[in-house]
């Protein structure tokens, strides 16, 4: 790997030039005087002949070919592992105390009567993506029109990039989201024992265009910060400086369990056991229970504003 | 070519003399038919090649293309160009520049939304529809890449740009190996003299990203300024093939040039002044005609 004279991203194995402002390598050749050259097979010594049939040079006569240096495109594998910092048991008891927190509607009894039906570490694969952006953006805003309901904002910042661009199939994007930021100082090449490995499943090419995704989802929610109201039709252009990508499994707690014959699944951050997410069960009893007492109350009401009419 | 303008090289295949013009970059021995590949000392402003770009069309494929490209030629075209026979079939490897760099400038335009009003006028509801403007503004910088601007002394850059797009996905990085046995020219243009063509390049690949950044329902009055900062010019060779077709024993024939990868077909297509002549006779009788018609009916006051 080597850094782009230019905008200082890492270039990697196989790129022809920078990913990120196309600047190629610069050539080293030339000669003194004007000369000649024909090239030869190196099997036969026969002249050589590029081939468009093929696309590539191949000797005419013994058939061997010189293929050309072409940008590859490999497959994305991970290239560390984060590991875990919450233990089996941190991670169960963290969902007994997660259960017990669920609000009115849950059941009563959803921490004691809930049991633990599977549960898996998983490490699920991500890139992390550190750099820095210049965005230029224009938007329109509910609220900043003075008749019309929207209005226009305009305007450039710049932002240091750390981002975790998920490329997992395991997880959702809301589950991604959830979990939130993982120290990744810890990454080991080493894999995690009895630990699976989400595959990335993705080309450089195909990873390249989800990341720059990731950076503008991350820009667009930046202005959205910057601009309260709704915001539509929300274009921007993300000029990347020092982009380094690194290809890491993060680690998580897939758990499922069982209320009542009835099956949730449950994800647990793999550093922080507080951060759970998932779903949990809605008591029925408790939710026509709200409704009688909603009734009720209208009920009393509209009985005190008719004993009030009566009387005055 | 003048004299100057060749060079007297050994053929390294057979010793035969090989007569080298100033911009070619390759040459075939006419004693012997080896490709032979030239080397020069570098040039001050004229970037050895990068990259390249390998044919992957045949001659046959573009015979095809380019007769599939006259039938298909506009209605005012010659009968007879539709018939076209292609002579002096021939490849070249076209020297460009691959430009990338960051375009900085601003943009301004005014952005309308519309709302609508409700007034009562003579007991009658009015509902009417009004746009609101607002004057928007924005400096921004943002990357330009791939503009592919020709090198070449005999194809223009119009020229190039007709035959674009090219893959750049199979951009390879140049090697001998890729030109071997074609023939290849040399970058006449150095990248100081690109000015005016990389500035109207760099117009056409910024109006749509920038127009797209203005906001509003409707946009009015749209403009921007650019320029290019920190450019970086990286020679390539491209796929063309030249050739000029006969389509009538008496008139000039037509220079097409085709995309050596994609086989798009660029030339200028002759116009058949019979048929304009006709068309027009045809619309001023049609015309004529219809004014007769209407006096002798007594409509035409």
């Amino acid at each position: 790997m080597s850094d782009c004279v230019r905008c200082h991203s890492v270039l990697e194995a196989g790129d022809l030039r920078c990913p990120v402002c196309s600047l190629p390598p610069p050539v080293v050749e030339g000669t003194r005087t004007v000369t000649s050259k024909v090239l030869r097979c190196k099997e036969c010594h026969a002249a050589l002949r590029y081939s468009e049939e093929f696309a590539r040079t191949v000797c005419g006569f013994c058939g061997a070919a010189l293929e050309l240096e072409v940008s590859t495109d490999p497959m994305e594998h991970a290239e560390a592992w984060v590991p875990f910092s919450v233990s089996k048991a941190e991670a169960v008891a963290s969902l007994k105390r997660w259960l017990s927190k669920r609000g009115f509607f849950a059941p009563g009894d959803l921490a004691e009567a809930s049991r633990v039906d599977s549960m898996h570490p998983v490490a699920w694969a991500a890139w992390i993506v550190t750099g820095a952006a210049n965005v230029t953006y224009g938007t329109d805003v509910q609220g900043y029109g003075r008749k019309a309901t929207f209005g226009p904002a305009t305007g450039s910042f710049s932002k240091q990039l750390n981002l975790i661009v998920p490329a997992t199939q395991g997880l959702s994007l809301e589950e991604v989201v959830e979990l939130g930021v993982y120290d990744v100082a810890t990454a080991q090449a080493d894999a995690l024992a009895n630990v699976p490995g989400e595959d990335f499943g993705v080309t450089r090419t195909s990873a390249r265009t989800r990341i720059l995704e990731g950076v503008r989802a991350d820009a667009v929610g930046e202005i959205a910060r910057l601009h309260k109201g709704r915001l539509r039709k929300t274009n921007v252009e993300v000029m990347l400086t020092g982009l380094f990508t690194r290809r890491l499994l993060l680690p998580v707690w897939v758990l499922a369990y069982r209320y009542r014959n009835e099956k949730f699944r449950v994800v647990i951050h793999g550093q922080r056991e507080r951060t759970v997410i998932g779903k949990s069960p809605i008591s029925p009893w408790r939710v026509l229970g709200a409704i009688a007492a909603s009734l009720g109350l209208v009920a009393a009401l509209l009985g005190a504003l008719a004993l009030y009419e009566r009387f005055h | 070519m003048t004299p100057d303008e060749v060079t007297t090289l050994a053929c390294q295949q057979c010793n035969g003399a090989l007569q080298v013009g100033r911009l070619d970059k390759t040459s075939t021995c006419p004693w012997c038919g080896s490709g032979n590949i030239v080397k020069r000392p570098p040039r001050p402003g004229m970037p050895q090649p990068s990259f390249v770009i390998g044919f992957t069309k045949s001659a046959d494929e573009v015979k095809r293309d380019v007769k599939a490209w006259s039938k298909r030629a506009s209605f005012w075209a010659p009968r007879a160009f539709r018939r076209l026979e292609v002579e002096q079939l021939r490849p070249v490897y076209l020297p460009a520049y691959l430009v990338s760099g960051v375009a900085q400038g601003q943009w301004n335009a005014r952005s309308g939304y519309s709302y609508t009003t409700v007034k009562q006028k003579r007991g009658k509801t009015v509902v009417s529809s009004q746009t609101e403007w607002h004057a928007v503004e924005a400096s921004y910088a943002l990357r330009v890449h791939d503009l592919l601007l020709s090198a070449s002394q005999c194809v223009s850059n119009g020229e190039l740009q007709a035959l674009e797009p090219y893959d750049l996905g199979r951009l390879a990085r140049y090697s001998d190996a890729a030109i071997a046995g074609w023939p290849a020219e040399e970058p006449a243009r150095d990248v100081n003299s690109l000015d005016d063509a990389l500035l109207e390049e760099m117009k056409t690949a910024l109006a749509p990203r920038l127009r797209a950044l203005v906001p509003g329902e409707t946009v009015d009055q749209f403009r921007f300024t650019y320029s290019l900062v920190d450019p970086a010019f990286a020679a390539v060779l491209v796929p063309v093939w030249t050739m000029m077709v006969r389509w009538h024993e008496t008139k000039p024939r037509v220079r097409v040039l085709v995309n050596g990868q994609t086989g798009q077909v660029t030339g200028k297509v002759p116009t058949s002044w019979l048929k304009v002549t006709v068309t027009v006779l045809l619309v001023l009788a049609a015309l004529g005609g219809a004014i007769w018609w209407l006096s002798r009916e007594g409509r035409l006051s």
